[in-house]
């Protein structure tokens, strides 16, 4: 979600939110992957103007703190797997994500990567689903040839 | 938001699928015709980074280690990843699981994989 639609929600630094990884509820200003968004803003007057800082602002390249948090796995471990359990092209394109996991996370951009993290369960869950539609289809196979 | 939880499985269905696996392939030849083969194998010709690891399963669990080396080789260091990861989180190191999955780490498989995909097919 862009600050815009987060403006047109009516969303403000104080509205609860949750998301995985984080242990109770909060409040969306506590977020770290949102702090550039309310930065500059104190809390009651982001409520009615949405006086965002620019509704495109880009994430900033160096913060001062690391995200509050433990750093997402990056999954290298199922990939390595699955592609061991021979689904190459797959796992090699999930190792390829896995390793965007915490450079992303370490440079304070905690969206990226989680979006790395899902990226690369995808082709983890991916290759599993065809290499379970596989076993008909190989009988099938050498039934025909 | 993820899509696995960080626990795939409950412990007791874990332990139940290792034995069940260790039944199957303790027991049964992979080369008999109802075990998948590999697909990659079977559509392109070249042999995937994995094939040869049901062999060789077979092969450990029959008592011959050596014989499931020769059947795929990049088993071992695999292996020994998995060991040195469930190590640290069994001790709950948070500095070697990071470290393990870190991009220098996912580069080194990258490129093992790669070369060991290259190196099988040539030989």
């Amino acid at each position: 979600m862009s600050a815009r639609e987060v403006c047109e929600h009516n969303i403000t630094p104080e509205t609860p939110v949750w998301r995985s990884g984080l242990s109770d509820w909060t409040t969306l200003g506590q977020l770290p992957e949102f702090a550039p968004e309310f930065a500059g803003t104190s809390a009651p007057e982001a409520a009615a103007p949405c006086s965002f800082r620019g509704a495109a602002a880009p994430e900033p390249a160096t913060p001062q703190t690391l995200p509050e948090g433990e750093c997402p796995s990056s999954r290298l471990v199922w990939c390595i797997v699955v592609t061991v359990l021979c689904c190459m092209p797959l796992g090699v394109l999930g190792i390829i994500f896995a390793s965007k996991v915490q450079p992303a996370w370490y440079s304070g951009n905690v969206a990226k990567a989680y979006k790395m993290q899902q990226r690369a369960e995808m082709c983890i869950i991916l290759s599993i689903v065809l290499g379970l539609l596989w076993l008909p289809l190989q009988t099938l196979w050498f039934c025909l040839v | 938001m993820t899509l696995l939880r960080p626990r795939l499985a409950p412990a007791p269905l874990l332990a139940a699928a290792v034995v069940i696996v260790a039944v199957v392939y303790g027991c049964f030849d992979p080369l008999s015709s109802w075990f998948p083969r590999c697909p990659f194998l079977s559509l392109t010709g070249l042999q995937c980074p994995g094939c040869g690891t049901q062999r060789a399963l077979h092969a450990l669990l029959s008592g011959h280690p050596a014989e499931a080396l020769a059947f795929n080789p990049i088993l071992l260091p695999v292996a020994l990843y998995l060991l040195l990861l469930v190590g640290a989180s069994f001790l709950g190191n948070r500095r070697l699981s990071e470290a393990l999955a870190s991009p220098a780490a996912c580069y080194a498989a990258l490129v093992a994989i790669v070369a060991w995909t290259v190196v099988r097919n040539l030989l």
